[in-house]
């Protein structure tokens, strides 16, 4: 469930920016049906930060291939939580030399290692924790851009596979067929996160959000943005 | 022949000293290329997406790779 920080205000440029009177609206409140079906995003908190997996309306972000009339209504990256596995094999490896040094002391490897030179056994603890600082880092970076875009033209998946080889995908809203939610294991249903799965027309490829937070929520978003992009 | 003899003996002709400084050289060296690659592949994410703490980001990629010359420098000096 969306969390109940601060909602976003009613004049927001994404609900502004929907061209009015194209499709009157049929309940007779001057409100366009586009207008209607963006306006359930001030339910959602806008993100404060950057660093959020789920942010609404995010803030100076952009993208290459970004128009100039398109708007980012929701940047998703992987759950936080997934990230826990990278981040306790960094700190057991950050522990492990304090681990391995006195057990080593006692099979000789370190007296051994001073005899061949008295240097190298801290420039292999040096290169060891740079190698730490390393993995760290790649990983990171691999969270924070593996990211997906929802605009209120298409979606974009941008994925980063490993240091040389990154895919860019992306569908506009009109070509959409079918948007599904995919939530299990144990981790997913504690922390809410799950696969959201958008099929495209035949000849696409579909497109899959990772372990996204709120699978529901962002299917909901598509399913209204979606609405918003054909009455416009 | 003892363990201890024979490292004695192995340690005395420097060959694995020679071995040792050269594959701890050489690993120091491929690391050198790893981060110099990551700074480029994060470059390229940045202009992908756009975020306003890419130039922190930029700092840290950076220092990365200096960190890395820093300690092929110390391994040079010390070992």
């Amino acid at each position: 469930m969306p969390p109940k920080n601060t909602p976003i205000a009613k004049n927001a440029p994404i609900v502004s920016q929907v061209p009015k009177n194209q499709v009157p609206s049929s309940d007779g409140s001057g409100i366009s049906r586009a207008e209607q079906a963006m306006a359930f995003l001030s339910k959602y908190p806008q993100a404060k930060h950057n660093f959020s997996a789920f942010c609404v309306l995010p803030r100076n972000v952009r993208f290459q291939t970004q128009e100039d009339t398109e708007d980012i209504i929701l940047l998703l990256r992987r759950h936080p939580v997934t990230n826990v596995p990278w981040i306790l094999i960094a700190i057991l490896f950050m522990f492990a030399p304090m681990a391995a040094l006195p057990i080593s002391n006692l099979g000789g490897l370190v007296a051994f290692l001073d005899r061949i030179s008295i240097g190298l056994l801290p420039t292999l603890l040096a290169f060891w924790y740079l190698g730490i600082v390393g993995y760290i880092l790649v990983n990171f970076f691999f969270w924070y851009f593996n990211v997906n875009i929802i605009t209120n033209r298409r979606l974009i998946d941008l994925d980063f596979y490993n240091l040389l080889y990154r895919e860019f995908s992306e569908a506009l809203l009109v070509k959409i067929e079918d948007v599904t939610s995919v939530s299990g294991g144990f981790v997913g249903a504690i922390f809410d996160y799950g696969d959201v799965i958008v099929q495209t027309a035949a000849t696409m490829e579909r497109l899959e959000f990772d372990r996204v937070p709120h699978p529901q929520e962002v299917v909901r978003i598509i399913t209204n943005v979606m609405e918003a992009a054909r009455y416009r | 022949m003892n363990i201890d003899d024979l490292i004695t003996t192995l340690v005395s002709t420097t060959t694995i000293y020679h071995l040792f400084k050269g594959g701890m050289l050489l690993l120091i060296g491929l690391y050198i290329i790893f981060s110099l690659i990551l700074v480029r592949q994060v470059s390229i994410m940045m202009t992908l997406v756009v975020v306003p703490v890419s130039p922190t980001f930029r700092i840290i990629i950076r220092l990365h790779v200096f960190l890395s010359l820093l300690v092929l420098l110390f391994a040079l000096i010390i070992i």
